[in-house]
């Protein structure tokens, strides 16, 4: 690994020893890691709403968990999010627990198993960046609207075939993504609910209903979840092992066949990294689209107003509608950097090697960047949202899921008659990726 | 003597031939100057060619599988040696295209008959009076006037986009808006029916894409059946207003066109489209492209902007050498008359010439240091991306008052804006397409 040093444990995240939590944060950050919490959005939203009003830039030591700086204004996020040479992913890019990366770096000397675009910086992070970037540019996805909206068609088709009633995150938010983006892999549709199982039990890992090994929910045994996330990996590996030797034989027009023959610095890509690529791609593509496709109609169905409004003119409103449902679920729930130097904000001193956690949510229902943040408005405008991050790791995939969403949104609401809630919904519980995890609907087309 | 369309009289493309009087210089092109993926393969132009060959073959012979060849040229002196001799370096003997297709090949009549039957393909005589007619619409009164709701427009603009940002697509937020607003406004486009200009441009964008992807047999007859229908929409849109402005004529640039008489004679149906299809496309894709380039140079420049800021009255010279640096139309050909002779290479009568303007922008004989952006550079205005001589850009100072009002705008609106890195630049040998463009706005 040329971009991390070969470590038997991690390093220490806390520079200053003298550093106290202060009281909202030692109040909050236990909640604020803890992947339950995500799946009610009331606690999490006062919890944030502390921190932001309480202790912006907070020192967290949560249980469990190497310490780290919970950064919750969404000013704060975007200063840190630019700033990629200062702030790096590579050597904590997530939130895991401190049990589970002694695990990891005893095992591979490193913090990561993969090495996704998430995990790397610059230059390697861009150089790799660079290849697939063309392909998910506005201009670009915009040519693969038919096939999008005819996907979307499909989706909705297959919703008034059932009749009256269906669970809409499980039966339409879960595969039109799916759909979506194995099409652009080049994954053939048969070998879609494989996929669905894998992205979900990379990024669902936390919540029982998606676990591999349900018995781990409650024991956070560390060798054991290592060991399932593992085993999950080397199905994926398997896949696309096949699918890098198909398309380096025979191309075709998809983003398989770019990764498979991309070239860095001269040299085809390594295999790690081509493995890599194909899962960001698959399980970024996936899940978090899934999650705003659902969070959106919910937000939608809880609010009738809004829900009229999209009712009586879809195309016009479907894309502020888009980028408010983005917002709303507010799908990734966070990224970390690393500082790389010492960085004044906010009156604290971040020391050099010491972490930031990036809360999306909470800048997402800053008081001070949105109007009402509490509120889903479907003709929000301007719509900050920073669901997206920001900066050179920015979303590649924003303009398709944007794209993706519009399409769906329109077609189901030129359509649908009438749409209410017809039980409780329910949530994912994961602090990395999530959203709705059941909205029971009832309709008339 | 009467005005034909040039349709009728073109010279047809023939089959791969050799020079007629060999080649003065060995070199075989470095790149493939006739695929449409050339640039877009490379991230842009492709420079280090551009340089070998003018260093090593300022007029280098450049073989076509599916015509008959051309001269390359590369030097800033030759190029406008070639502007300067239309009657030896004809626009109309062969159009201005490095190729139109040899016979038997498929394509598509209007389109076809529209690039050649228009002002840029004409020669004198015709040229000169055609071109008057249109010349009150670009003189500087009229510029300083469609200046005032430029700058209106711009800040419509970039509302919107401060509305979306922080990270936008420059290209589909403004770079595509803004010029066809003020061609709209030249034209005297009624605003009702703005969205549908902007319609056909993607459309035509759009085709060009699936025309290659013919190849992975992904173009349906389906496809095929809607680009006939919307060329002619595009078409029958333009008549139409062509039409109405020969009953009523306005102040503007189409009724202009419409009530042209010359040799006596009004414009033939053939030229009214060709008319048509210039402007539509003469006004937009190069602005657009000129506009977007100039913000990647900026970002690749830091200094500029505090060189703008302490002495805004450099803006003139910022657009003329950030036009310099783009250089957003790649080329103009010709075709010979007559034998002739240009540097130290014969040419023949009948063969093709293609000026390579980003090459003769770059000729550091011209432009010292041409590869850094310098923002004194005293001959800046100089450059050759609108070409020169009689056929130089009609809508020069139409495109420099748009881009000096857009970035007058965006750096006090936007100091810190920036290029992320990111774009998408389209398979297109002809023009510089930058199709997206992702701009952080710094807020």
């Amino acid at each position: 690994m040329s971009d991390t040093a070969v470590l038997a444990v991690p390093p220490d995240t806390k520079k200053d020893p003298a550093r106290r939590m202060s009281e909202a944060a030692a109040a909050t950050c236990d909640q604020i890691v803890t992947p339950a919490v995500y799946a009610d959005q009331a606690a999490l939203d006062a919890a944030f709403k502390r921190l932001r009003a309480e202790d912006p830039l907070a020192w967290c030591e949560p249980e469990g968990f190497r310490p780290f700086w919970a950064a919750t204004k969404h000013a704060d996020i975007m200063d840190i999010s630019r700033q990629n040479q200062l702030f790096t992913n590579g050597q904590r890019e997530m939130l895991s627990y401190h049990e589970a990366e002694k695990g990891v770096y005893a095992k591979f000397g490193q913090p990561h198993l993969l090495k996704t675009l998430v995990q790397l910086d610059d230059p390697l992070h861009y150089k790799l960046r660079h290849l697939t970037q063309e392909w998910f540019m506005p201009q670009n996805v915009k040519k693969r609207e038919d096939a999008i909206k005819s996907i979307a068609k499909q989706y909705v088709d297959r919703m008034e075939d059932m009749g009256g009633e269906c669970d809409f995150q499980r039966d339409v938010a879960l595969y039109y993504p799916l759909r979506v983006i194995m099409q652009i892999l080049g994954v053939p549709e048969s070998d879609e609910p494989m996929m669905l199982k894998l992205t979900q039990e990379i990024f669902g890992a936390q919540d029982e209903d998606l676990m591999r090994d349900k018995s781990l929910a409650e024991e956070r045994d560390v060798e054991k979840g290592l060991a399932s996330i593992q085993a999950t990996l080397a199905e994926f590996f398997m896949y696309f092992t096949n699918i890098t030797a198909d398309r380096r034989a025979t191309p075709k027009d998809d983003v398989s066949t770019v990764i498979a023959n991309g070239m860095v610095d001269g040299e085809p890509i390594g295999q790690l990294e081509a493995m890599s690529y194909y899962i960001i791609v698959a399980a970024a593509g996936h899940d978090t689209t899934s999650a705003s496709t659902g969070g959106g109609v919910l937000g939608m169905l809880q609010n009738p107003s809004e829900l009229k409004k999209m009712m009586a003119d879809p195309k016009a409103v479907s894309r502020t509608a888009v980028d408010e449902a983005i917002r709303w679920t507010t799908p990734v729930k966070h990224f970390m950097r690393t500082a790389q130097d010492d960085y004044e904000l906010r009156g604290k001193k971040i020391l050099k090697g010491e972490s930031v956690l990036l809360c999306y949510p909470s800048g997402n229902r800053d008081e001070e960047v949105f109007d009402d943040p509490f509120t889903f408005r479907a003709d929000r405008s301007p719509n900050k949202l920073i669901s997206f991050g920001y900066g050179g790791h920015m979303c590649l995939g924003m303009h398709l899921a944007r794209l993706e969403m519009q399409a769906i949104y329109e077609e189901l609401f030129s359509r649908v008659k009438s749409i209410e809630l017809a039980g409780e919904p329910s949530f994912i519980k994961a602090n990395f990726v999530g959203g709705p995890k059941s909205i029971p609907v009832r309709y008339k087309f | 003597m009467t005005l034909l369309n040039v349709t009728e009289t073109y010279q047809v493309e023939s089959p791969p031939k050799e020079p007629k009087f060999g080649k003065a210089h060995a070199l075989t092109p470095p790149v493939d100057l006739t695929q449409p993926t050339v640039f877009s393969d490379n991230g842009g132009y492709t420079h280090d060619a551009f340089a070998t060959m003018r260093e090593k073959a300022p007029v280098m012979w450049h073989p076509e599988v599916l015509g008959a060849g051309f001269w390359a040229v590369t030097s800033y002196d030759l190029v406008k040696k070639v502007e300067l001799a239309p009657g030896t370096f004809s626009s109309q003997k062969g159009g201005i295209l490095m190729n139109y297709g040899m016979e038997g090949v498929p394509r598509h009549p209007l389109l076809h008959s529209s690039s050649l039957n228009s002002l840029i393909n004409l020669d004198r005589p015709f040229h000169t009076p055609l071109r008057m007619e249109h010349m009150a619409y670009f003189r500087a009164d009229f510029v300083a006037e469609l200046r005032k709701r430029v700058d209106v427009e711009v800040n419509r603009l970039l509302d919107a986009m401060e509305k979306q940002g922080p990270v936008v697509d420059m290209v589909e937020m403004f770079s595509a808006e803004l010029p066809l607003f003020t061609l709209c406004e030249i034209l005297g486009v009624p605003p009702a029916d703005r969205p549908k200009l902007v319609h056909w441009m993607h459309f035509l964008e759009t085709s060009q894409y699936q025309a290659q992807q013919e190849g992975l047999g992904n173009v349906t007859p389906e496809q095929i059946m809607t680009f006939m229908t919307e060329i002619q929409a595009m078409f029958e849109y333009g008549r139409y207003l062509l039409d109405e402005r020969r009953k009523n004529p306005q102040p503007d640039l189409l009724s202009a066109i419409a009530n042209v008489q010359i040799d006596g004679k009004p414009l033939s149906p053939e030229f009214l489209d060709g008319s048509w299809l210039l402007i539509v496309f003469a006004g937009n894709d190069t602005t657009r492209n000129s506009l977007s380039g100039t913000m990647r140079l900026l970002t690749e420049n830091p200094h500029l902007r505090e060189q703008l800021k302490e002495k805004p009255e450099r803006f003139p010279n910022f657009v003329h050498e950030a036009i310099r640096m783009v250089t957003p139309v790649t080329y103009m050909r010709r075709t010979a008359t007559q034998d002739t002779e240009l540097g130290d290479q014969k040419i023949a009568a009948g063969e093709k010439v293609v000026m390579y303007y980003p090459a003769a922008n770059r000729d550091p004989a011209k432009f010292a240091d041409p590869n850094t952006f310098d923002i004194d550079r005293a001959n800046a205005k100089e450059h050759l991306s609108f070409g020169h001589g009689p056929h130089v850009c009609l809508g020069q100072r139409v495109a420099n008052m748009q881009l000096e009002s857009a970035y007058r705008n965006i750096l006090s609106r936007f100091p810190n804006v920036r290029w992320t890195g990111e774009q998408t630049i389209a398979p297109n040998n002809f023009v510089h397409a930058i199709s997206s463009l992702m701009v952080d706005l710094g807020k």
